[in-house]
């Protein structure tokens, strides 16, 4: 043999099974690294196009791009956004973030865009200046170390770096069959085939590369054909060696500097608020003798309190009188057998020009008094008028004990009127009473007269008196005298005016409302 | 035998010099007709249409008012006032950071200038009453409009709520008419839908 010449190792034991094996498990590896290296290739081509390339961290825009997706788009001029598309875009709900959902319409408002996977648009729309790209390439898997990078998750990135490496490491398992094969393949060829130009040392037809050599360095010293620097064997070796320390620059470096694009679930819930202003912000009782609104908190729970904070029209609670609220309005609740509320003593005559008003809900069907005029504070009073009571039908009555002629009780007497209809209907309604001692009294409800008499002008001499409000007596000569003198239900806003209210403030504090 | 004539030569090995190249283009091959199909797939424009492939469950906000309107009030007046609680919660298996904002808002009169509007969060109490609520932190304070030009979405709204999943919050709002409300006011109206908002993978 010639000198040089590699020898075949004439000493290794050929077991064609274990040949087999050796090469199906190196090839799985080879399988394996050329995947992964194949997926960063595909990536890294898309690169020269210009397009962004981002790691899909999220599913709303499954089953056609999932979580763990690397996703190159493509920038486009705004004029050829589409609907249908899939773009990548800064997101409008949140700072610093991509997002990649569908276009689903286009509008001079902005671009409405919505995830395949969620039941409904997105809330905000996508200016188009904001439009990063057009989802062109879809990279499946790639991204998926990434986002265990991101979400902190470094056991399965170790795992999968050891499954790599290992990988690799069987995917190299066959290099001494390739040797073998080789070293063979040059034993069986007769040197003297090979051109005679070869120096010494070189054993012929070694491939392009060791013939590359050759020509390019001259005279070489011995160089072991199957370990030639540039040799077939080494280089897939090397080759390996730099695609497989390419994937891991790339994976770093799509890590470290790659942006993130979400593809976000959302949902949201809602309720509404409607207010409205009433028509009238100007206090009804602004200029009353009294008002009482019933808001009083402890310690003054037993008394209705004048709103002008005045002593003298101060009331008090007595018997079952129970404080309510709706909410943020108060009022009072009666029970129609003890309770009332009554005032101070008002000195001097009793009026004939003034006006009582109060809101009232009941469902009552025994009648009672609302509030009237009379000489016992507490007890029934034997001297009294000047009062607004419920008939057990529920109508409402008022009624003036008139004097008559030179006060001597001649065609005098109690008159009354009332109204047409029943309020016992469990809603709140407003009475207004208007008394003038020159127009003649006027019963208002809800704002609206419904019953009158020009000549109810005067009411009983009497003086010294108090008012009551939610029981008095009411003899049985006074028309539709009701069952029982309490009034049972709820009262509000019982006020006196020291004038006869007209018509249009009846109806600006119907308006004004509790 | 010509198997000592290739001394050690087999099929075997044969396969083995020609397998890097091989498997190399067959690999590059293949994975590159399954991304052109899966590209083509995912960002083809005639797909069905979105919202047919909805992952039911993946993140659900939802309130206790059963539909109905938390303030729905007329006849207010200078120092009118009310109070309600919501209870929203959060089911599925995703997380993140919820967000209250205001849409639809519209107001006659100005009312809208002339309502405080004061919105906390915390837990207890629910629609049917403020009963049992505990604050752990407010969330605005300032006038109905101001509210309404300020918190209009998701990228502007209160953020104090972040869900991890399966979780809720009770929210409590107030509002009054100022005392100072001027007589301009009368018959003004103000409408605002409050919304909660949960967008995934953010907050954390």
């Amino acid at each position: 043999m010639a000198a040089g010449r590699h020898s075949p190792s004439t000493e290794f034991e050929a077991s064609p099974l274990r040949d087999w094996l050796v090469l199906i498990a190196a090839s799985l590896g080879k399988i394996a690294v050329y995947s992964v290296g194949a997926l960063v290739f595909w990536t890294l081509v898309t690169l020269p196009f210009g397009m962004a390339v981002t790691t899909v961290a999220s599913g709303s825009m499954e089953p056609q791009i999932r979580t763990g997706d690397v996703v190159a788009a493509l920038p486009v001029p705004e004029s050829s956004l589409r609907e249908r598309q899939v773009i990548l875009f800064d997101d409008p709900a949140v700072e610093d973030r991509l997002r990649l959902h569908r276009i689903m319409d286009m509008s001079p408002a902005g671009i409405e865009t919505q995830g395949d996977a969620n039941p409904s648009p997105d809330p905000m729309l996508v200016s188009p200046e904001a439009v990063v790209g057009v989802g062109f390439v879809r990279i499946p898997f790639l991204g998926i170390p990434t986002n265990w990078v991101h979400s902190g998750e470094w056991i399965i990135l170790g795992i999968f770096l050891f499954a790599l490496g290992g990988s690799f490491a069987v995917s190299n398992l066959d290099r001494d069959l390739r040797r073998r094969d080789k070293s063979a393949q040059l034993a069986s060829e007769d040197a003297t085939v090979v051109s005679d130009r070869l120096p010494d040392g070189y054993t012929g037809r070694s491939g392009i590369w060791s013939q590359l050599a050759v020509w390019l360095l001259g005279r070489q010293p011995k160089l072991p054909v199957t370990r030639g620097f540039l040799g077939p064997s080494r280089f897939s070796e090397l080759g390996g060696g730099v695609l497989v320390g390419l994937m891991v620059a790339a994976l770093i470096a799509q890590v470290l500097t790659g942006a993130t694009a979400a593809a976000a679930f959302w949902s949201s819930t809602s309720t509404t608020a409607s207010l409205s202003a009433a028509n009238s912000f100007v206090k009804p009782w602004s200029n009353a003798i009294f008002h009482w609104g019933y808001g009083e908190q402890s310690p003054n729970l037993g008394l209705a309190l004048d709103d002008a904070g005045s002593t003298l029209e101060n009331g008090t609670l007595a018997g079952s009188v129970v404080r309510a609220t709706d909410g943020t309005n108060p009022f009072v609740t009666l029970d129609g057998i003890s309770g009332q509320i009554y005032s101070a003593q008002f000195a001097g005559a009793a009026p004939n020009t003034f006006s009582v008003e109060t809101w009232f809900r009941t469902t009552t069907t025994r009648g009672g008094k609302l509030i009237g005029y009379g000489n016992s504070q507490s007890g029934a009073s034997t001297v009294y008028d000047r009062h607004l009571y419920m008939t057990d039908a529920g109508k409402l009555t008022f009624g003036l004990n008139q004097p008559g002629l030179l006060n001597l009780g001649i065609l005098g007497g109690p008159i009354t009127l009332s109204s047409p209809q029943s309020y016992n209907d469990g809603q709140w309604h407003l009475a207004t009473v208007s008394v003038s001692s020159s127009a003649g009294t006027v019963l208002y409800v809800d704002g609206v007269a419904v019953a009158s008499n020009s000549s109810m002008t005067t009411g009983q001499v009497a003086s010294n008196g108090y008012w009551r409000v939610g029981y008095d007596s009411i003899a049985s000569n006074w028309t539709g005298a009701p069952t029982s003198k309490y009034f049972a239900g709820n009262l509000d806003n019982t006020t006196l005016y020291p004038a006869a209210l007209s018509a249009s403030e009846a109806s600006a504090h119907f308006a004004y409302g509790r | 035998m010509s198997r000592s004539t290739k001394s050690g030569r087999t099929k075997a090995t044969r396969i083995a010099r020609v397998a890097p190249w091989a498997l190399g283009i067959a690999v590059l091959a293949v994975s590159g007709l399954a991304i052109g199909q899966s590209s083509y797939a995912a960002f083809s424009t005639t797909t069905d249409n979105p919202g047919s492939n909805w992952k039911a469950g993946a993140v659900t906000l939802s309130d206790d008012d059963a539909g109905a309107a938390a303030f729905s009030a007329t006849g207010l007046k200078p120092g009118s006032t009310d109070t309600k609680c919501i209870k929203v919660s959060s089911t599925g298996d995703i997380g993140g950071q919820v967000k209250m904002y205001g849409t639809g808002h519209a107001t006659t009169k100005a009312l809208s200038d002339n309502l405080d509007l004061t919105i906390a969060v915390g837990t207890g109490g629910s629609f049917a009453s403020c009963d049992g609520f505990v604050k752990s932190g407010d969330i605005y304070t300032g006038t109905m409009a101001a509210y309404a030009a300020a918190k209009t979405n998701y990228a502007t709204g209160t953020s104090d709520w972040v869900s991890n999943k399966n979780d809720s919050r009770v929210y409590q709002i107030s509002y009054k008419v100022k005392d100072t409300a001027p007589n301009t006011v009368q018959g003004g109206t103000s409408a605002m839908n409050f919304v909660w908002e949960l967008q995934s993978g953010t907050g954390s």
